[in-house]
C-alpha cells in the first residue's frame, strides 16, 4: 500500500539524519575522530550535536503531531499550536520570568522554561475550560477564542518588553527566535515521555479523527464523544507545546508545513499520518536547524527564523499550487 | 409486514432559548415501514430527526428503542441501532469512498486494534453493493457528482448495520435523474432490504412514491400522520403549506403539483 | 507494520543516551578551582577588564561585541550575548567563563561542559569597582586589582560643575529623528556619574531604568543640557542637526545639545573614567555658552 511505502522512506530519512546530522556542522567530525578519543571531539559530539539532533527530532515530530490533530479537530487548515495561543501564553510566561529575574531555577530548569511551561499549560487551561463549557459549542468558536487569546498574550509581551531595560528586551526577542542549542540530555529526557504521550494518546483517537473528517455532525450521531475528543486532543497537544516551548521557545510553522505535505504524500488516515507526521516533523526540523547551524557558521542563526523564513513562502507555494 | 414497534416517541418536546420548537409529539416508528416527514421550512423537520437519532435530548418527554430507553444506551450502542445521513456534509472530505463507507463502522471498531475486523471489510463490501457503487471504492470523495456522493453517505450509513436510517433531505441540491437514483436507492433498500427508513423531505412527490406513512409538521406539531393518499388531498395540503396544490393523478401514491400565480 | 522501526529507533536512543549520561555525569563533578589560565567572557565591560588587568594573554575567546581593546576584537568570536557557539567554547577548552547573571542559560551551559564559572556584575558604579577586584582576584592578580580600584576611585571622585544643571542622557534613538527615544532613567551608572558631576537627572523620577519617551516629555522637562551618547564614532554632525532642526521650530527645545560618541559610552567597565571626563567636558562647554 502507498501510506506504508511512504512511512518506510520517511522512517529511512528519519533514521538517516538521526545518524548523519550529528556529524555535521562548524566542524566536520568523522567516524575516526569519534574513535580516536580526542576528548574535544567526542564532547562536541556527545554533549552538544547528539543531543542537540535528538531533541529536534522530538521537538519536530510533536510539533507536527499537535499540529495535525489540531487542524483536523477544527477542521481549519491554519490551526497549529500558535494560532491557539499556546505559544503565546509560553511567551508571555518567559518575559515576565525574564523581567522579573532572580529567581533562578526550579526543579533543575530555568526559572524561564518553568514560567513558559506555566503560561502554555495556562492557556490551555482556558481555552480547554471554554471548549468544556456550553458557551462554545461551535469548534469555530473556539479557533477564534484562541486567536483572541494569542493576540492578547501578544500585547501582553509588548507591556513587558516595554518595561524592560534594552538587554532584557533583546533576550525577550532572542527567546522569541527559538533555539535547539542544548548541553547533555536534561532537555530530551524532559520532552521524551510527553511525546510519547502524545503520540500513543493522537493514535487511539485515530478513528475519532478520521471521521470527524465527514463532518462534526454524522461523527456525534455515530459515536464520537466531542468533548472527550476536544478536551484530549487539546490538552495532549497543549502539554505537548508547552513542554517543548519551555525548552526550546517557539518554533513556528513546522506544525502548518509538515502535516500539510504529508497529508498529500500519505493520505488522510490517521493511522499512518500521525506516525508520518512525527517522523517528518522530526527529520525536517532536525534538518533545518543543520542549516542553520551551517548557513553563518561558526554563527548559529536560530532555528525558528529558519523555519519562519522557509515556512510562509512554502506555504503559499502550497495553497496556489494546491489550487491547480 | 410485521407490526413490531422499533421507535417510540413519548410526550417528546423540545425547547431552546425559551422557545419551544417542537411541541409534544408521541409518535411510533414500526419495523420495515418507511415513513416520510414533511413540512414547511421552521416546521421542526430536522429537530424532529435529531431528537430521533439521539443527537439532542428531549427538553421533556422521552424516546426508546424497543422497550429500552435512549438513556440507557452509549452512544455507540445507539448508532449501531440507528443511522443518520445528515442534510449537509462538508464541502471538502478528503477521502475515497471505500475509507468514507469504513468509518460507517466506528461504532464497532477498538482504538486498540490496530486494523479493523474482517466483519468491517465485509460490511463496507455489503453496503458498497447495496448501494450500487462498488465501481466507485477507489476514487476520491471530490471526484464524484452529488448523486454520486448521496448514494456514498447513505452507503457509509449502511455499514452502520443499523435497523433503522433517518436521513434529512437526501435529494435537495440533486438535479431530477439523481433524485430519481436516490428515491429508488431507498426504495429498495426499504422493500428488498427490509430497512427501516425515516425522511424528511420537501418534495411531496418522493414521499409519496416512498413512504408507507407521511408525517406533517406545522410549527412544531404534528397535523397529521397518515398515509399518502390521505394526506396528498388539496385542503390538507392547503392547511400545512398554506399553498394552493392539486392532485394532478390520484390513487394509492398520488402526485400533487404547486399552482403558480400568474 | 509502521511502528516497528520507529519503536527500535527509540529504543536504540534511549539507550546511547543513557550510556552518554552515565559517562557525563562522572566528569561533570570537578570542584577544584582551575587554574584560570583559559578565560572566556561574553560582555564588552567584562573583557576590557580583563585586559585592563594584563589578563589579555589568559583571554581564548571573546563575545560579538567586544571592539576594545584592539587585541580583543582579534580573539576567537563565542557569540552574542544570548547565542553563544557552543561548539567554538568547546573547541577552545577554556577553563574558566567570568558571565553576568543575565547569561542564565550560558551559565547552566557551560557548568554542564565542566567549565568554572565565575559571575559579576556591572549595572552600578560600585558594581563594575567589585567586579575588578573579584575578577583580579580570581584570576591571582589582586594586586594590580587593588591597584585598578584605587585609580577608579581617584578618577571616578565627584567633581561638580556649577550651577547645577539639568541634563537629560539619550542613550538611544532613532537617527534622523527624534523618535523612540531611550533615556537614562534614576539609579544607573548613568545617573550615578550625573551625581558625581553635581547634575540633575532631568528624568530622575522615571518608573524604569532605561524609559522610552515622547518629544513632548522632552520638552517639557527643560533640560539646560541634552547629551546622546551614541556607541559609533563619527556621527557627531547627523545627531546634532536633529536637536538643530528641532531648536528651529521651537523656542522650548534644550538649549545646549551635545554628542558624545565612541565605543565606551555605554560599556560598563574601566573605561567609564573616561565617558565621566567626556560628560563634564561636554556639560561645562554648555555652561560657557553666552
Amino acid at each position: 500500500m502507498r501510506s506504508r511505502r511512504v512511512l518506510l522512506i520517511l522512517a529511512g530519512l528519519w533514521l538517516a539524519t538521526l545518524l548523519l546530522t550529528p556529524l555535521l556542522g562548524s566542524r566536520l567530525l568523522s567516524v575516526g575522530d569519534l574513535l580516536s578519543q580526542d576528548p574535544t571531539a567526542s564532547t562536541i559530539f556527545w554533549s552538544l550535536r547528539v543531543p542537540r539532533v535528538l531533541l529536534a527530532m522530538l521537538a519536530g515530530g510533536a510539533l507536527a503531531i499537535s499540529g495535525l490533530a489540531l487542524q483536523t479537530l477544527f477542521r481549519n487548515p491554519l490551526a497549529e499550536p500558535y494560532t491557539l495561543g499556546i505559544a503565546g501564553g509560553a511567551a508571555l510566561g518567559a518575559v515576565l520570568a525574564l523581567q522579573i529575574e532572580g529567581f533562578g531555577q526550579a526543579l533543575g530548569f530555568p526559572a524561564v522554561a518553568v514560567a513558559s511551561f506555566v503560561g502554555a499549560l495556562g492557556v490551555s487551561a482556558v481555552i480547554l475550560g471554554l471548549a468544556m463549557s456550553g458557551y462554545t459549542r461551535e469548534t469555530s468558536t473556539l479557533l477564534l477564542a484562541g486567536i483572541a487569546i494569542s493576540l492578547s498574550c501578544s500585547a501582553l509581551v509588548l507591556f513587558v518588553q516595554y518595561l524592560a531595560d534594552f538587554t532584557k528586551t533583546f533576550r525577550m526577542v532572542r527567546w522569541m527566535m527559538g533555539g535547539l542549542s542544548v548541553v547533555g540530555y536534561g532537555e530530551v529526557l524532559w520532552l521524551l515521555p510527553w511525546v510519547v504521550m502524545g503520540l500513543v494518546t493522537l493514535l487511539l483517537f485515530r478513528w475519532d479523527l478520521n471521521l470527524l473528517l465527514t463532518g462534526e455532525e454524522l461523527a456525534v450521531s455515530r459515536g464520537v464523544d466531542l468533548k472527550k475528543l476536544r478536551f484530549g486532543v487539546l490538552g495532549v497537544s497543549s502539554a505537548l507545546v508547552g513542554a517543548l516551548v519551555a525548552v526550546t521557545g517557539p518554533i513556528g510553522f513546522v506544525g502548518l508545513i509538515v502535516p500539510h505535505i504529508l497529508r498529500r504524500w500519505v493520505g488522510p488516515d490517521h493511522l499512518s499520518l500521525i506516525p508520518a507526521c512525527f517522523l517528518g516533523g522530526g527529520a525536517f526540523l532536525a534538518l533545518c536547524d543543520l542549516g542553520a547551524r551551517a548557513i553563518m557558521a561558526p554563527a548559529e542563526l536560530p532555528v525558528g527564523v529558519l523555519t519562519a523564513l522557509l515556512g510562509g513562502p512554502f506555504f503559499l507555494w502550497l495553497l496556489i499550487a494546491g489550487r491547480r | 409486514m410485521n407490526s413490531r414497534t422499533l421507535l417510540t416517541a413519548h410526550g417528546v418536546e423540545w425547547q431552546a432559548a425559551g422557545r419551544t420548537i417542537l411541541s409534544r409529539l408521541d409518535q411510533e416508528v414500526i419495523a420495515g415501514e418507511c415513513l416520510a416527514i414533511v413540512g414547511p421550512n421552521g416546521a421542526g423537520k430536522t429537530t424532529l430527526l435529531r431528537l430521533l437519532v439521539g443527537l439532542l435530548e428531549p427538553s421533556s418527554g422521552s424516546l426508546s428503542w424497543g422497550e429500552t430507553p435512549y438513556s440507557d444506551f452509549s452512544r455507540r450502542q445507539l448508532a449501531q441501532r440507528i443511522a443518520y445521513v445528515p442534510q449537509s456534509h462538508p464541502l471538502r472530505i478528503p477521502l475515497t469512498v471505500e475509507q468514507m463507507v469504513l468509518l460507517g463502522r466506528y461504532p464497532y471498531l477498538s482504538a486498540l486494534r490496530v486494523a479493523p475486523r474482517e466483519s468491517d471489510f465485509q460490511a463496507v463490501a455489503k453496503a458498497l453493493e447495496l448501494a450500487g457503487i462498488e465501481a466507485l471504492r477507489q476514487r476520491p470523495l471530490g471526484e464524484l457528482s452529488g448523486g454520486e456522493r448521496q448514494s456514498v453517505f447513505i452507503a457509509s450509513a449502511l455499514a452502520q448495520e443499523a435497523e433503522l436510517m433517518v436521513l434529512d433531505e437526501p435529494t435537495t441540491h440533486l438535479d431530477p435523474l439523481h433524485q430519481r437514483e436516490i428515491a429508488s436507492l431507498l426504495a429498495r433498500l426499504n422493500r428488498q432490504a427490509g430497512l427501516s427508513v425515516v425522511v424528511a423531505t420537501h418534495d411531496l412527490n418522493f414521499a409519496s412514491l416512498l413512504a408507507d406513512r407521511i408525517l406533517a409538521l406545522r410549527n412544531g406539531a404534528v397535523v397529521a400522520c397518515e398515509t399518502p393518499a390521505e394526506m396528498l388531498r388539496e385542503e390538507r395540503l392547503a392547511e400545512i403549506f398554506e399553498a394552493p396544490f392539486s392532485v394532478v393523478r390520484g390513487g394509492e401514491r398520488p402526485m400533487t403539483l404547486l399552482e403558480w400565480e400568474r | 507494520m509502521s511502528r516497528s522501526p520507529v519503536g527500535a529507533a527509540f529504543r536504540l536512543a534511549s539507550l546511547v543516551m543513557m550510556l552518554v549520561g552515565l559517562a557525563c555525569g562522572k566528569t561533570e563533578k570537578a570542584p577544584t578551582p582551575s587554574p584560570a589560565e583559559r578565560i572566556i567572557a561574553v560582555a564588552p565591560g567584562i573583557t576590557e577588564t580583563l585586559f585592563e588587568l594584563g589578563l589579555g594573554e589568559r583571554v581564548v575567546g571573546v563575545g560579538d561585541y567586544s571592539t576594545w581593546p584592539p587585541e580583543a576584537a582579534r580573539k576567537p568570536n563565542i557569540g552574542g550575548l544570548f547565542d553563544a557557539r557552543l561548539e567554538v567554547i568547546t573547541t577552545l577548552q577554556p577553563d574558566l567563563a567570568i558571565l553576568l547573571p543575565s547569561e542564565e542559560k550560558l551559565r547552566v551551559q557551560l557548568e554542564r561542559l565542566g567549565v568554572e564559572v565565575l559571575t559579576v556584575r556591572s549595572e552600578t558604579l560600585a558594581e563594575v569597582e567589585s567586579m575588578i577586584g573579584s575578577i583580579a582576584e580570581r584570576c591571582g592578580v589582586a594586586e594590580r586589582g587593588d591597584f585598578l580600584q584605587a585609580r577608579w576611585r581617584q578618577d571616578l571622585a565627584p567633581n561638580p560643575v556649577p550651577g547645577n544643571p539639568r541634563v537629560l542622557l539619550s542613550v538611544g534613538r532613532e537617527r534622523g529623528r527624534l523618535a523612540n527615544v531611550l533615556v537614562s532613567g534614576p539609579g544607573t551608572y548613568l545617573d550615578e556619574l550625573l551625581g558625581l558631576l553635581g547634575a540633575v537627572n532631568a528624568f530622575a523620577d522615571a518608573p524604569l531604568d532605561y524609559p522610552q519617551v515622547g518629544l513632548e516629555e522632552i520638552l517639557q522637562r527643560q533640560a539646560e543640557v541634552v547629551i546622546d551618547l551614541q556607541p559609533s564614532p563619527g556621527t557627531y554632525e547627523e545627531l546634532m542637526l536633529d536637536w538643530q532642526d528641532l531648536r528651529a521650530q521651537t523656542d522650548m527645545a534644550p538649549a545646549c545639545p551635545r554628542v558624545v560618541a565612541g565605543d565606551h559610552v555605554l560599556v560598563p567597565g574601566p573605561r567609564l573614567p573616561r565617558l565621566y571626563r567626556e560628560l563634564r567636558e561636554a556639560i561645562v562647554s554648555c555652561g560657557e555658552q553666552p
